[in-house]
């Protein structure tokens, strides 16, 4: 048996936890080696000392101290949802009943808040089907806002614009454009 | 004989969560020198043990219902002193006022021996501040379980449900803590 396999088993053997055959093993290695067996007697006297230490009281006046702390708590606010007997579930804050209603409410909430929105914004988005039977009325340049004039340079250069040629003129479309549908 | 007496420690908490306060009264009757005991070698500072065997019995008050009865009372009420005693060492390694020397005065003072016999006892309180001392400078972990196991005289089961750590574990733990103090004490002897 190896020293560290023997101190692997020093509390085993002092509990009498130990199988026999592994006890009888125990007890060859400190026939062979006796600084084994004053450690094995070393450990079993430390442990009977650890048990006879004496025993630390509290204060006399421990109990008394103890009920006004007692007291202390149970008048803090945080710690009464801990004392009461019958404690009941809450979902943020509120117990079933209330979170129950509280939901219904803004639910309904919800729902009269859709009736009541206006529904012409939604017409709104649907287009023409046919450009040309409506006109095709632009509003004039003169109305539109003039963007910044060193912005437009740029633009007035590029060469590969090729509907800079088809502007329009008092509001309508040139004559050479041909809008799908005119014969 | 009083009929309170006749109360296990799970009838007395079973009692005290339906409400009779009398039941907590003798709870902590039961258990404050016993987790005094624990704490104190644990901290090693009377005064601040005693503040965390009440703050582990007002935390039996206040969160009673937190008890359940699938596990042994002192073991639950242990693991709560022990989680506080942890907490408290932790606080101290950070104002690092560790002072070894400070260990209960009022436990440990000697009376001048007057016969052989006082002497003894004087011997005994050298011998108990020495093992003291040497519990101290084992690390927490297993400080720990050989308090739990070698003072308060726990079973392994106990302590291995009180420290939150396996069987095999904690046997190990306890097993070279006592290694460790049999080398520091070893001149003592």
């Amino acid at each position: 048996m190896e020293r560290y396999k023997f101190e692997d088993l020093i509390s085993d053997y002092i509990e009498n936890k130990l199988p026999v055959a592994k006890r009888k093993e125990v007890e060859a290695f400190m026939e062979d080696n006796p600084e084994a067996k004053v450690q094995m007697e070393s450990i079993r006297s430390l442990m009977n000392s650890m048990k006879n230490l004496s025993e630390i009281k509290t204060s006399d006046n421990f109990m008394e101290n103890l009920m006004k702390k007692v007291e202390f708590e149970k008048n803090r606010p945080s710690n009464k949802k801990n004392t009461a007997p019958g404690r009941v579930k809450t979902y943020f804050g509120f117990t079933p009943v209330y979170a129950t209603t509280m939901s219904c409410l803004i639910i309904a909430l919800v729902i009269i808040v859709l009736q009541l929105m206006p529904t012409d914004n939604l017409n709104s988005i649907i287009l023409p089907s046919n450009i040309a039977e409506q006109g095709a009325e632009i509003p004039k340049p003169s109305n539109m806002v003039k963007p910044d004039k060193d912005l437009m340079l740029a633009e007035d250069d590029d060469t590969t614009n090729i509907d800079s040629q088809n502007r329009l003129i008092n509001g309508k479309f040139d004559k050479n454009i041909k809008l799908v549908g005119n014969k | 004989m009083d009929k309170k007496f006749i109360y296990t420690d799970e009838e007395l908490i079973s009692r005290f969560q339906n409400g009779d306060e009398q039941a907590y009264i003798e709870l902590a009757n039961r258990y404050r020198d016993r987790l005094m005991s624990f704490v104190y070698r644990f901290v090693n500072d009377s005064v601040a043990a005693e503040d965390i065997v009440q703050d582990t019995l007002v935390k039996l008050y206040t969160h009673k219902h937190y008890y359940k009865n699938i596990a042994k009372f002192s073991t639950w009420i242990y693991t709560i002193a022990g989680n506080l005693a942890k907490t408290e060492l932790r606080k101290n390694k950070r104002r690092k006022v560790t002072n070894l020397s400070e260990m209960g005065k009022d436990d440990w003072q000697y009376d001048i021996p007057s016969d052989e016999d006082t002497a003894k006892i004087v011997h005994g309180k050298f011998v108990g501040e020495q093992i003291q001392q040497a519990i101290q400078s084992l690390p927490d972990h297993f400080r720990e379980v050989i308090i739990l196991r070698d003072i308060q005289e726990l079973s392994y089961e106990e302590v291995s449900s009180i420290v939150e750590v396996p069987l095999g574990t904690v046997k190990s733990r306890i097993n070279r803590a006592r290694l460790q103090l049999q080398e520091m004490l070893k001149e003592l002897r």
